[in-house]
């Protein structure tokens, strides 16, 4: 998967994203299978600074957003509003660091098969260990001790979450190594196990 | 503005009150002639042949409260299982209708009539809208609608419809406190932080939001929003009524309080109360039950009001505990706090909200009018009068569908910034299945039983396949004004699965024709009565001003002045007791003319105190 720059389908300049031209403010006839890359104008690529991202959304958003549209045509309220729909998918998804992973990840395992139960060695019996003492904390209504394992938790969330770019940077030398791409779905599958165990704990302040 | 540009304004449709706002030359501004009265309280009353709507109404409160009808907005998209509570404490009918809908019923007897809450709401935004078309001199065909963040689908779909009927074209649907932070945030002239964290506060007559907003550049974002449509000033009057009562009981034990009359006479004492505690530390009220021949009086004190609503003040601030804690917030990163809606007014809602956030709130713009002004502003950038400012608007609560066990399956998650659509793929559970039901829901719950049904829909048309190899394609789009529609096609043979939405709590097209064709008639039919009516009422308001200030008068006009006026005053009243609207406004105007001198110095004043004190707008 390369990143072209694409060009408008109007006046012909580049296009940031393959949505909206930014010279010409034209709608452009975008495909179904469009991604999200395409989309925010990003090259395909795991690590997308938080602050670019929040640019190039409002920068966006204030160009597609149908409220600038209200007074226009039919058709054009309408490619307004698919545009900026994508664009609010396509942000929120790029927003967080496991969802980003996940959406990345999809796109390249397209047609494998992977396994989306594999767990980390001894993830399992960890989790069944954390597990016993959320029920038993949970039963006590022990705040301090429920806070305590919340920390806890987060942590170890972070420290999974890390673990993702790493493989993504690998990956691009290695584009047909299928175990790396297991490799992260494996530990997507462990984010997954330990966000549930996250929300069982109930909020405090 | 220019004169390509259509206006359109912003309109406050509120539990209590409503108003309407646009951005004129000078800057935004509520629409209205006359000062504070721009605003028209939320309440209507039926005359037999049509609806008074607005002051007039609310005066018929206690004189003919059975056809009286306030708080609509409580009603709208709502099942009367959900309303139990809300309905015993109203001093109307209120029936159940089909599809869940309910409807208030006025009359004691057969042949009843029965309204929806949508064509009472759409009588509502007519006045407004009349209003406004007779202020700005010009007719007013779109408007930005206020709802309350926390309304969901069928709540907004009610509204929608009540648009409709009240023929206005909804330009946008925005979320009240949205629409405070933009009168705050796009305000030159305040000293509102340009960028950081808002939390906006706003505790009105039926309904409770909060909401936290990021402004950056000229981009406000609502990050998360919580509320409930449920609390609000007229739980803090139940509060004052149910001690009422008690109180009156200790003397008169065998004392009912459940006919429609004796319900207005305690709640408007309540709001009186209650008003008057937000600037003295107590008060003294007194109860006149006419038809019962029996009165009572006593003091209220502050502490007792206080301590009756501190339950409901720490509900607020749970949500805004919960509102933080969804946008990952902590209190600290808030930067500043903007308070709206009548009811923070209350010291003690200030002094609490002032010590959860650890700092000041802003009250700067009058809390009555930032709505209606940010919707003003609002309108003026979609009629194209401006771009350089965007709001983000959220869905306050997920989207999705009901799967196996009763479980909620969400498609949507709460708090996505708007439109958005997602989509989810279904497939069939037997061989050769056609059609699949589907149960749409919001809410925030993991089972559906906790959620709020908003609809069902039947997907037909499957080609018949064996049970697992459709491939249904289910996609919600949520529109900038936070509207749902569903749609679905079969992905393997590329048919659009048909689709028909039942929705709930919701006025079919059918139903909504009906009801605009009945209102047209009526209009045409009824305009005279309730012309008549209005100037009747209008008549009895300038003569108390008159009388409140003859002594001044004595003063300031002539004895030939004086007697003028005195004849006139007479003319008015033979008039009053006649049918003919349009004689009686021409008599009105004329004693306008003579006690003009008057109007431009104290009697403008005398009438303005006592129409305030009838509108319970003083602050
Ligand atoms: N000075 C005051 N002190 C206390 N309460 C007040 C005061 N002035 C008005 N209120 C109350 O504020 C409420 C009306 O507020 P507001 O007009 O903001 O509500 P609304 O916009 O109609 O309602 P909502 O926003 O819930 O739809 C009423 O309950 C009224 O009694
Ligand atoms: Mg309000």
């Amino acid at each position: 998967m390369t990143f072209e720059q694409p060009a408008c389908q109007k006046c012909e300049s580049t296009l940031i994203s393959h949505l909206f031209c930014l010279s010409c403010n034209a709608f452009q006839t975008v495909p179904p299978e469009i991604d999200y890359f395409e989309v925010l104008g990003f090259p395909v690529c795991f690590e997308i600074n938080s602050e670019d991202l929040e640019e190039r959304y409002k920068s966006l958003s204030l160009v597609l957003h149908p409220d600038f549209f209200a007074a226009a045509p039919e058709e054009e309220k309408r490619l307004s509003e698919k545009a900026s729909a994508m664009l609010n998918t396509a942000y929120n998804s790029f927003r967080g660091t496991t969802s980003r992973a996940g959406y990345l990840l999809s796109l390249f395992s397209k047609g494998k098969n992977l396994n989306e139960r594999t767990l980390p060695d001894g993830f399992l019996q960890e989790m069944f260990f954390l597990q016993e003492s959320l029920d038993e904390l949970l039963e006590s209504s022990d705040s301090s001790a429920l806070n305590k394992m919340n920390e806890d938790l987060r942590t170890r969330h972070k420290e999974i979450e890390s673990y993702y770019a790493p493989l993504f940077k690998n990956f691009k030398d290695l584009p047909e190594d299928s175990d790396i791409l297991q490799q992260l779905q494996t530990h997507l599958n462990a984010e997954r196990y330990l966000r549930r165990l996250l929300d069982r704990i109930p909020a405090t302040d | 503005m220019n004169n390509k540009m259509k206006r359109i304004i912003g309109i406050d449709l509120g539990t209590t009150n409503s108003l309407s706002a646009t951005v004129f030359d000078e800057g935004p501004e509520v629409i209205g002639t006359d000062g504070d009265f721009s605003v028209t309280p939320s309440v209507l009353s039926w005359t037999g042949s049509g609806w008074l709507v607005g002051q007039e109404a609310r005066e018929r409160r206690i004189t003919n409260p059975e056809n009286t009808v306030y708080s609509i907005k409580r009603l709208m998209g709502r099942s009367l299982d959900e309303l139990s509570e809300t309905v015993q404490d109203l001093p109307y009918q209120i029936v159940e209708a089909q599809r869940q809908l309910v409807k208030v019923r006025i009359g004691e007897s057969k042949p009843y009539k029965e309204f929806t809450p949508q064509e009472l709401s759409a009588e509502i935004l007519k006045k407004v809208k009349q209003r406004a078309e007779e202020a700005l001199g010009e007719s007013v065909e779109k408007a930005v609608i206020t709802v309350p963040a926390y309304f969901d689908d069928a709540q907004r779909q009610a509204t929608r419809d009540a648009c409709r009927i009240a023929g206005l074209e909804v330009a946008r649907f925005i979320n009240e406190p949205t629409a405070a932070a933009i009168a705050y945030g796009l305000d030159e002239k305040r000293d509102l932080q340009k960028d950081g964290h808002v939390v906006v506060y706003d505790l009105g007559g039926g309904t409770f939001d909060i909401s936290i907003l990021k402004l950056s550049g000229k981009i406000f974002k609502v990050v998360a929003t919580h509320g409930n449509t449920q609390l609000g000033g007229d739980d803090f009057d139940q509060v004052v009524v149910e001690t009422l009562k008690d109180r009156i009981h200790q003397e008169h034990p065998e004392a009912e309080f459940d006919d429609p009359e004796s319900k207005h006479i305690l709640k408007k004492t309540a709001e009186f109360i209650k008003i008057k505690l937000s600037f003295s530390p107590e008060t003294d009220y007194s109860l006149d039950f006419s038809k019962k021949s029996m009165s009572f009086s006593g003091v209220f004190k502050l502490e007792e009001f206080e301590s009756l609503i501190a339950p409901m003040i720490e509900q607020t601030l749970e949500s805004c505990r919960h509102v933080l804690r969804e946008a990952n917030l902590s209190v600290k990163k808030i930067d500043e706090v903007v308070l709206v809606g009548g009811s923070t007014v209350i010291p003690a809602v200030r002094k609490q909200i002032e010590s959860f956030f650890g700092r000041p709130p802003h009250v700067a713009i009058d809390p009555y009018k930032v709505v209606a002004i940010g919707a003003g502003i609002q309108g003026h950038l979609l009629a194209g009068g401006r771009r350089d400012f965007l709001l983000l608007d959220v869905i306050p609560l997920a989207l999705g569908i009901e799967t196996l066990g009763g479980t909620f399956s969400k498609i949507i998650t709460g708090n996505t910034t708007i439109p958005i659509e997602e989509s989810e793929t279904f497939t069939t559970n037997v061989d050769n299945q056609t059609s699949i039901d589907v149960n749409i829901f919001q809410g925030e719950r993991e089972l559906i039983k906790d959620c709020r049904a908003l609809g069902q829909f039947k997907l037909r048309g499957i080609p018949p396949m064996k049970a697992g190899l459709p491939l249904v394609e289910v996609m919600f789009r949520v529109d900038a004004n936070g509207i749902l529609t569903v749609s679905a096609i079969e992905k393997r043979s590329g048919k659009k699965a048909e689709i028909e939405v039942i929705p709930f709590h919701g006025l079919t097209q059918f139903e909504i024709e009906r009801i605009m064709e009945d209102s047209f008639e009526h209009a045409v039919d009824d305009f005279n009565e309730r012309q008549l009516i209005e100037f009747r009422q209008t008549a009895e308001r300038v003569f108390r001003g008159i009388e409140q200030c003859w002594d001044v008068a004595e003063n300031d006009l002539s004895e030939t002045s004086r007697d003028e006026i005195q004849k006139q005053m007479d003319v008015v009243r033979q008039s009053m007791k006649g049918q003919d609207s349009q004689a009686l406004k021409t008599q009105l105007d004329v004693l306008g003319d003579l006690t003009r001198p008057l109007a431009d110095n104290s009697m403008g004043r005398s009438i303005l105190s006592e129409l305030q004190d009838d509108a319970n707008l003083n602050q």
